[in-house]
């Protein structure tokens, strides 16, 4: 199954021609929405959860065959139940993830999902198509959903 | 903070790439869902797994746990 969705997924990568950004221009989006996030948002500040983190996020993001911009991992203290996911490789991880996950592989779900829209480029994309109106309204916080068509039964684990 | 959620076509393509990069790292892909069938319901889980992530997770508590506030001096 996973070695199937492999083969759709990864093409999925190179299929940007819906995008009107350039990757520079998304880079530089991305950047200004993070200053928005930060300004409205407490980081975590502990350096071994930082270090946690990245170490997963960056474990996943080495799996993309390339990626176009550096992942930028912050922990800030909220009680969302999910990652902020932002045009540019931003992505916001809620200190609340960490206790509202069972294990790592869970939690790495979580994250890997997040990095998936911004590696896809669902921000942008989506201001292409007009779906957005004023990508310069700031703050304007990207979200993951879940979809979850990929998904194993729990009680087979 | 304003909220905007990917419409649901992005979701499926971010299902699709985030279950083949955990699987891809090494984890049991099997537990990418497990999380949404529970997780707004269920704020504190108990956990279990990696020393790492047991650390990580206690140094949350740690940090974020509410001060604990002095209780009011009695004025004899």
């Amino acid at each position: 199954m996973v070695t199937l969705i492999g083969l759709l997924a990864l093409p999925m990568l190179a299929q940007q021609s819906e995008n009107a950004f350039s990757l520079e221009k998304e880079r530089v989006l991305g950047e200004a929405l993070a200053a928005g996030v930060r300004r409205q948002s407490k980081p975590l500040e502990d350096a071994r959860v930082d270090a946690y983190v990245k170490r997963v996020g960056a474990q996943l993001v080495a799996q993309l065959p390339g990626s176009a911009f550096p992942y930028n991992f912050e922990v800030i203290v909220s009680e969302a139940t999910e990652p902020i996911s932002l045009p540019g490789g931003h992505i916001f991880v809620p200190a609340n993830l960490l206790l509202s996950t069972q294990n790592e592989a869970e939690f790495a779900g979580v994250l890997a999902h997040s990095i998936s829209h911004s590696a896809l480029r669902h921000g942008t994309r989506s201001a292409t198509r007009g779906q957005i109106t004023n990508t310069a309204s700031i703050p304007l916080i990207f979200m993951g959903g879940w979809s979850g068509t990929h998904a194993s039964p729990p009680q087979e684990l | 903070m304003g909220f905007l959620r990917f419409q649901r076509e992005y979701e499926l393509e971010a299902d699709q790439l985030g279950v083949e990069l955990v699987a891809r790292a090494g984890y049991d892909a099997r537990w990418y869902r497990t999380y949404v069938d529970r997780a707004q319901n269920a704020p504190v889980v108990p956990a279990s797994g990696s020393d790492e992530f047991l650390q990580a997770r206690a140094a949350v508590i740690e940090a974020i746990k509410a001060p604990v506030r002095r209780p009011p001096t009695l004025r004899r």
